[in-house]
C-alpha cells in the first residue's frame, strides 16, 4: 500500500489507511471538526489517487478498527463472504470502481461483489465515485425485503409516514397519519419518534398505530421509535409492533453511547421474530447519520464516511426491513451546508445498497444549516432516480416535534408523479381501493384526511 | 417516578350506598427540560363495596351510626386505614341530599374519608360523576355525536350530556325505582309528590295509584311504562315532552335540551335492565318498590327508541366511580406555597377576570386595580361575614401573554386590593388559570402585609368558576398539591 | 338538523387538529401545496435563519446592565462548524470578566445569544427580573452577571474555571425551529468548571411567549439553583 504520492511538484504523504480513507472524502464539515480532513483541494485528490491503487486486501488487512479490539469490525469480519473476497481482493480500488460502473455489471453482480466486501472497501469505492457515479450504480440494485408488506421494487419509491408529535398525543398523532394516508405515504412504515421513552407512551403509540392499520386493512408495518429495551418491555406486555427500532453507530463505543451491543440486539432480535406481530422474514429498522460517532467521541479518528459504511455493516447481519440514514438532521458542524447534504445522502445510499440493504434516507436539514427546502427537494429528485427505497414524509416538511425539515407529503407525491415511480404494490392497491390514487396519480379525492377517520 | 394516591368515593343515594377505593397514578408528565408538570394519567379501581341499602331511620333521617360502623367494616375488608386516603369525595345523592341530617352525616364521615374528603351534593354534579362513572364520557371521545348518559337511581334520573369530552347540559328529573313503594301484595305504601303532581297535571294520561290502596301489575305497569316513555322522550330533547314533564323537574325546568346521538343507561334501575322483566305484583315489589318494572319498561322503551340506548358496564357504580375516580385535579406544579398552611377545605371561589392589556402601562395599572378591586369586594361582601379563612379564594384569569411587567402591575393590584381591612387577617389563596402562580407568588411576597406574605397560596392551571367551592390539600410531593372543584355545573 | 357524514368528519377533523401543532390540512394544486401554505412555510424558515445570523441588540444589554465577552468563535460560518470554539472565551474576554466580576458568587449569571440572538431580544426582559426575585426569595445572592457573544453551552466550564460560582445559569438561544425563532434555554450547573458532562447539567427549554413562559421558568430556576446548593450537586443527581 503506497502512502505517498508527488501531484504537480508537489509531495503528499499520509500516515496510514485510516490517514488516506479521511482526506480522500469529498469536503465536510465534521471531517473538519475532527481534525483530520485534507488540507486543500490537491491534498485531496492525492489521497484519492493513492486510495484509487490500494487493493481490497490492504483494506481489510489494514483496517483502521480491527477485529479484536471492536465487536462492530468482528460483525463486518464475520460477514464476509470468503469465496467473494477471494475472488477480488487483488483488485485495486479503482478497478473496483470501473468494474461497478460496467455496463454490464448489473445489480445481483452488485449485490455479490457486495457480500466479499468489508465496509471499509465499500466506503473506498464510494470516496472514488463522483455523485452520478454513486446515482447511477445505485439504480442498479434491487432489495426487496417483507415485514407485514413488501417494499423495494424497482420502479417504485416508498415512503415512512412520520406522524410525530411534541408530547405523543394520540389523537395529534392520527390527525397527521390520516393526512399521511391521504397522500398515499405510509407504505414503507408508520413510524412514530416519541417524545416520551415510557413503556406506557409506547404502548399506547403501538396500539393506537396498529389499530389504524387494522381498522383500515393497510398493508402497512407500524414501528415506535423509542429505545430498543423499551419497545421490547412494551412487547413483552403486550403491545403489537411489527418491526424493532434503532439507531446504530459504526463502532463499538459509539453503539454503547445509544446504549446498545450487539448481544442486546441478539436479544432483541430474537424476541421480535417470536413475539412481533409480522410475519415476513425482515423485522428491524434501524438509523444511521454520518457524525454521530464523532458526536458521541467514539470515532478512533476514523473518518465519517467509513464508520458510516460501517454501520450498515453492522445492520445487514440483521436482515433489516428497512435502513434509514438521516442525512442532515446532525447540524452544520458536521454536514455544513446543502451541498454536503447531497452529496452525504448519495453516498450513504449507495453504501447501503451495496451492502445488500434496503435504504431509506431522511432528506433533512436543520435551520442553522446552510440548507433550504429547495436543496431537499433536489435531493429527492436525485435520490428516487438512484432508487432509494423511501423517504420520510412529514407534514408539510415540518416536524413538529424533532424541530427540523424534511420531505413534505407534497413532495413524495410529486416525485412520484414526476419521475413515474409507484408505491410498493399491495399499498397501491390498497390506495386504488380507497380512491387516493389512479394510475399512479393522486386523485381528486385525495388530500383530505376526513376519509380516515373512524 | 410516578406516584400513586389513594382515593375514596362515597355514594350516598336515595335507596342504596357503595363506596370504592381506587388508586390514581399521578406522573410528570412535562419533559426533562420543561417546568414540571403532573396529571393523573391512570385510575384503577382497587375494591369496589357491595351494593348496601341506605340505613335510614324513619323516612327521611340517615341513619348516620350505621353508616359509618358499615364503612369502618368495609375499610378494615379492604385493609385501608383513613389516613392512607389522599384525596375523593362522598356524594350524597338523590333525594337523601335533602334529608334532614346531611350535614351531620357528612362531619361523621369526615375522619373515614381521610385527609381530605369532601361532602357535596347537587344534582348537576351528581350526573357528571355518574356521565364519567358510567363511560359515557369516555365514549364521547371517540365519536362524533353528542353522548347522554342517564343515571337512573331510586329518587332521580340524573342525565349528563357530553359532546368530545366536553360537558354541554344535564337534566335531572324525578323519575326513579323508589318513587312508589310497594308492599308484596301490592299495596302503595308511598307515591312521590312529583309523581302526584305530574299525574294530577297529565289529564287522566297517567294513572297513579293512591297510597294506601291495592293496585294491580297492569296499572303500574302501565305508571312506569309512561315514566319510561316521558323519561327517553325528554332526554331525547322532545320539546312537547319538556312541557308534559314540567311537574317532574328538579330545579328549573328545562325548555330545550341537545338531541343526543347516543344514551347511556346507569344507576341502579339501569343496572336492572338486562334482568328478566317481573311479571307480578309480587316479583315487582321483591325489593318494596317499582324499581325492577321500571327498569323493564325501559329496556322496552329502550328498544323502540330510535336513538340508541344501552345499558352502561359499570351501570351500578356509576356515580361512585365517578366520585371516586374522577373529583381530583392536579395544581400546575409550578406554585407558591407558604408553609404550614394546606390543606384548605370548602373555599368559596370568587372570578377576577384580567382586563385584556391596556397600551398604556399606568392605565393597564389602573385597570388590573379596578378589577382586582372589585372582586374583592364581592368576595367580601358575600364571604367574609362567614368567619372561614380564607375566606374565598380568588380564581384569576388572565389572558394572553403576561410579561414581567404586567406580572408586576397585577401583583400590585392583588396586593393593593388585598390590604383592605376585612381581609389583612386572613390567607391569600390565588388560583390562576394560567401558568403563573411561582412568579406571581414572589411577586407578591415583596408587596403583602407581613400575616399574609406568611400565608400565600398561589396554585395554578385550575379554572374554577365563581360560586365552586374548593379543597386544596396536603403536596403529595413537593410543588404538587391535589384539588378538588366541587362544581355548581350550570351556575343557578 | 340533521348533518351529512362528511361535514360531520370535517368538524371532527378540525377539533383533532387542535391537539397538534402540525400543519395540517393545507390543500394542494396537483401534488403540490397551495401558494399561501408554501410562503408561511418559507417565512417560518427565513426568521429561524435570520434568529441564527442576527445579533443582539445593545438595548437589551444596556438594559440590564451586562458587558459583553467573546469566545473564540471568529465569524458565524466558523462558530456553525466548530461548536469547540464557542465553548472557550477569547483570551481579552478571560481576563476581562476575572478583572470585572466577583469571585465566588452564588449565583453566576450568564447570558448568551447561542443560536438564536432573538431569543435573547425577546425574552431576557421577562425571565431576569423573574430570576432575580426568585433569586431573592430564596434567599440567594448574585455574582456580576455578563453576556458572552458567540457562546455555546460548555462555556459554562470556562467561566466556572476562572470565576469558580457555587452554581452557574447559563441564558442561551435555541436553535431555531419553524414553531419558533426566539426559544430560549437555561442550562444550570453546581460548581461548573473542566470535565462536567451534561448528566451534570440541568436546563429548561423552550422558554418564548408561546412555549414555557418565561416569568414562570425564572421563578422556577431560582428554586432549582436553591436545591443545587441545598444538596450540593446538579443534573440527574439532583433530586428534585
Amino acid at each position: 500500500m503506497k502512502l505517498h504520492t508527488t501531484l504537480r511538484g508537489k509531495e503528499y504523504r499520509f500516515r496510514d489507511l485510516k490517514d488516506l480513507l479521511a482526506k480522500a472524502n469529498e469536503e465536510r464539515s465534521g471531517d473538519g471538526l475532527a481534525g483530520i480532513a485534507a488540507a486543500d483541494m490537491t491534498e485531496r485528490i492525492a489521497a484519492k489517487s493513492l486510495l484509487a491503487d490500494c487493493l481490497l486486501s490492504d483494506i481489510r488487512n489494514f483496517a483502521p478498527l480491527p477485529p479484536e479490539k471492536d465487536e462492530v469490525s468482528r460483525v463486518i469480519e464475520e460477514g464476509v463472504d470468503e469465496e467473494v473476497y477471494a475472488s477480488i481482493k487483488g483488485w485495486s480500488v479503482a478497478e473496483l470502481r470501473e468494474y461497478v460502473l460496467r455496463t454490464e455489471t448489473d445489480g445481483n453482480e452488485l449485490l455479490r461483489l457486495g457480500r466479499g466486501m468489508t465496509s471499509e472497501m465499500i466506503a473506498a469505492l464510494c470516496k472514488l465515485m463522483s455523485n452520478l457515479d454513486l446515482i447511477q450504480a445505485a439504480a442498479k440494485i434491487e432489495v426487496i425485503t417483507t415485514c407485514r408488506a413488501s417494499i423495494g421494487y424497482r420502479g417504485t419509491l416508498a415512503s415512512r409516514a412520520q406522524p410525530n408529535h411534541p408530547t405523543d398525543h394520540v389523537v395529534g398523532m392520527k390527525a397527521s397519519l390520516f393526512e399521511a394516508l391521504a397522500y398515499g405515504i405510509g407504505d414503507a412504515v408508520i413510524g412514530i419518534n416519541p417524545v416520551s421513552d415510557t413503556t406506557e407512551a409506547i404502548k399506547a403509540l403501538l396500539h393506537a398505530t396498529q389499530e389504524v392499520i387494522a381498522h383500515w386493512d393497510i398493508p402497512t408495518q407500524n414501528c415506535v421509535l423509542a429505545h430498543v429495551t423499551t419497545q421490547m418491555r412494551a412487547i413483552k406486555e403486550g403491545a403489537p409492533a411489527d418491526m424493532l427500532f434503532q439507531s446504530l453507530a459504526g463502532t463499538e463505543e459509539g453503539n454503547r453511547g445509544f446504549g446498545v451491543d450487539v448481544a442486546l440486539l441478539k436479544e432483541a432480535d430474537a424476541l421480535i421474530r417470536e413475539m412481533g406481530t409480522a410475519d415476513g422474514p425482515n423485522r428491524w429498522y434501524f438509523e444511521t447519520g454520518q457524525g454521530s460517532e464523532l458526536s458521541s467521541d467514539a470515532h478512533f479518528g476514523i473518518d465519517q464516511v467509513t464508520l458510516e459504511a460501517r454501520c450498515y455493516g453492522l445492520a445487514r447481519r440483521f436482515n433489516p426491513f428497512i435502513v434509514n440514514t438521516v442525512v442532515g438532521f446532525i447540524g452544520p458542524e458536521y454536514l455544513y451546508d446543502s451541498k454536503q447534504v447531497i452529496r452525504a445522502g448519495l453516498e450513504d445510499h449507495f453504501m447501503g445498497k451495496m451492502h445488500g440493504l434496503p435504504m431509506g434516507v431522511d432528506i433533512c436539514y436543520t435551520n442553522h444549516m446552510k440548507a433550504d427546502q429547495n436543496d431537499m427537494e433536489l435531493l429527492g429528485i436525485l435520490l428516487a432516480t438512484a432508487g432509494v427505497n423511501f423517504m420520510i414524509g412529514v407534514p408539510m416538511a415540518d416536524d413538529c416535534m424533532l424541530n427540523y425539515q424534511s420531505m413534505s407529503y407534497h413532495d413524495i407525491a410529486a416525485i412520484r408523479e414526476t419521475l413515474g415511480k409507484r408505491p410498493a404494490p399491495a399499498f397501491e392497491r390498497w390506495l386504488e381501493k380507497s380512491g387516493i390514487l389512479a394510475e399512479g396519480r393522486l386523485t381528486a379525492a385525495a388530500g383530505d384526511a376526513r376519509r380516515f377517520l373512524f | 417516578m410516578d406516584e400513586w394516591m389513594n382515593s375514596v368515593g362515597i355514594d350516598l343515594g336515595t335507596s342504596t350506598t357503595k363506596w370504592l377505593l381506587s388508586r390514581l397514578r399521578l406522573t410528570r408528565t412535562s419533559g426533562g427540560f420543561a417546568l414540571p408538570r403532573y396529571e393523573i394519567t391512570e385510575r384503577k379501581i382497587e375494591y369496589a363495596s357491595p351494593v348496601y341499602p341506605t340505613p335510614l331511620l324513619g323516612e327521611d333521617r340517615i341513619d348516620v351510626a350505621s353508616v359509618v360502623a358499615l364503612l369502618e367494616a368495609e375499610y378494615a375488608r379492604a385493609g385501608l386505614r383513613p389516613e392512607d386516603v389522599r384525596t375523593g369525595a362522598v356524594i350524597v345523592t338523590g333525594e337523601t341530599a335533602t334529608k334532614r341530617n346531611a350535614e351531620e352525616l357528612t362531619r361523621a364521615l369526615a375522619r373515614h374519608a381521610g385527609q381530605f374528603v369532601v361532602a357535596t351534593a347537587g344534582a348537576d354534579l351528581e350526573s357528571m360523576l355518574a356521565g364519567k362513572g358510567s363511560g359515557a364520557f369516555r365514549r364521547s371521545l371517540e365519536t362524533d355525536g353528542v353522548v347522554a348518559n342517564v343515571d337512573i337511581g331510586g329518587g332521580t334520573a340524573n342525565t349528563a350530556y357530553f359532546r368530545r369530552g366536553a360537558l354541554i347540559a344535564t337534566v335531572t328529573l324525578h323519575i326513579g325505582g323508589r318513587l312508589v313503594r310497594l308492599d308484596e301484595r301490592g299495596r302503595v305504601l308511598y307515591a312521590a309528590a312529583a309523581l302526584r303532581r305530574w299525574a294530577a297535571e297529565s289529564g287522566g294520561g297517567v294513572r297513579l295509584p293512591e297510597e294506601g290502596t291495592r293496585t294491580t301489575f297492569d296499572t303500574l305497569r302501565q305508571l312506569c311504562r309512561a315514566m319510561a316513555d316521558i323519561l327517553l322522550r325528554c332526554v331525547s330533547g322532545e320539546p312537547a315532552a319538556l312541557l308534559a314533564a314540567r311537574p317532574l323537574f328538579v330545579g328549573v325546568p328545562a325548555n330545550a335540551l341537545p338531541a343526543p346521538d347516543e344514551i347511556w343507561v346507569s344507576g341502579g334501575v339501569g343496572a336492572l335492565m338486562e334482568k328478566s322483566p317481573p311479571e307480578t305484583v309480587g316479583d315487582t315489589a321483591r325489593h318494596g318498590d317499582i324499581g325492577p318494572l321500571l327498569a323493564a319498561e325501559l329496556a322496552k322503551a329502550a328498544d323502540a327508541c330510535p336513538i340508541t340506548v344501552r345499558p352502561s358496564p359499570a351501570a351500578a357504580r356509576a356515580t361512585v366511580i365517578g366520585a371516586g375516580t374522577q373529583t381530583t385535579e392536579i395544581g400546575g406544579a409550578t406554585m407558591y406555597c407558604s408553609p404550614g398552611v394546606l390543606p384548605l377545605r370548602d373555599v368559596p371561589v370568587v372570578v377576577c377576570e384580567a382586563p385584556p392589556e391596556a397600551g398604556d402601562a399606568a392605565e393597564d395599572a389602573r385597570l388590573l386595580r379596578e378589577a382586582a378591586a372589585a372582586a374583592v369586594r364581592e368576595g367580601i361582601a358575600a364571604y367574609a361575614g362567614a368567619g372561614g379563612d380564607p375566606p374565598f379564594a380568588l380564581s384569576l384569569r388572565v389572558a394572553g401573554y403576561c410579561s414581567y411587567r404586567r406580572l408586576q402591575r397585577l401583583a400590585d393590584a392583588l396586593a393593593a386590593a388585598y390590604g383592605s381591612e376585612a381581609l389583612r387577617a386572613t390567607t391569600p389563596l390565588l388560583v390562576c388559570e394560567s401558568d403563573m402562580a411561582k412568579s406571581l407568588g414572589y411577586a407578591l411576597l415583596g408587596k403583602l402585609g407581613e400575616r399574609q406574605r406568611n400565608r400565600l397560596v398561589c396554585l395554578d392551571q385550575l379554572s374554577p368558576r365563581e360560586g365552586d367551592y374548593i379543597d386544596v390539600g396536603e403536596p403529595i410531593k413537593e410543588e404538587v398539591v391535589p384539588v378538588v372543584v366541587k362544581s355548581l355545573v350550570f351556575g343557578e | 338538523m340533521e348533518t351529512s357524514g362528511t361535514n360531520r368528519g370535517a368538524d371532527r377533523f378540525r377539533e383533532w387538529m387542535k391537539f397538534t401543532p402540525a400543519r395540517l390540512d393545507v390543500g394542494r394544486t396537483g401534488t403540490r401545496p397551495l401558494t399561501t401554505e408554501m410562503l408561511k412555510f418559507r417565512l417560518d424558515h427565513a426568521a429561524a435563519v435570520d434568529a441564527v445570523y442576527g445579533e443582539v441588540r445593545e438595548e437589551t444589554l444596556a438594559e440590564f446592565g451586562l458587558f459583553t465577552v467573546e469566545t473564540q468563535y471568529r465569524d458565524k460560518e466558523f462558530y456553525l462548524k466548530r461548536p469547540d470554539s464557542g465553548r472557550v472565551l477569547s483570551e481579552e474576554g478571560a481576563r476581562d470578566i476575572v478583572r470585572r466580576c466577583m469571585r465566588r458568587p452564588q449565583v453566576q449569571i450568564v447570558v448568551s445569544d447561542g443560536l438564536s440572538a432573538k431569543a435573547i431580544d425577546d425574552n431576557l426582559a421577562d425571565v431576569l427580573p423573574a430570576l432575580r426575585d426568585s433569586l431573592a426569595a430564596n434567599g440567594l445572592t448574585e455574582g456580576t452577571p455578563f453576556f458572552v457573544k458567540g457562546g455555546r453551552v460548555g462555556v459554562m466550564d470556562d467561566i466556572g474555571r476562572l470565576l469558580e460560582p457555587e452554581t452557574l445559569v447559563l441564558l442561551i438561544g435555541e436553535r431555531p425551529g419553524l414553531a419558533t425563532a426566539s426559544s430560549m434555554s437555561a442550562y444550570m450547573c453546581y460548581r461548573p468548571g473542566p470535565g462536567r458532562k451534561d448528566s451534570d447539567r440541568m436546563v429548561v427549554s423552550n422558554i418564548h411567549a408561546g412555549g414555557t413562559p418565561p416569568t414562570e421558568a425564572g421563578a422556577h430556576i431560582g428554586a432549582l439553583l436553591r436545591k443545587m446548593i441545598e444538596q450540593k450537586v446538579s443534573g440527574v443527581r439532583l433530586e428534585v
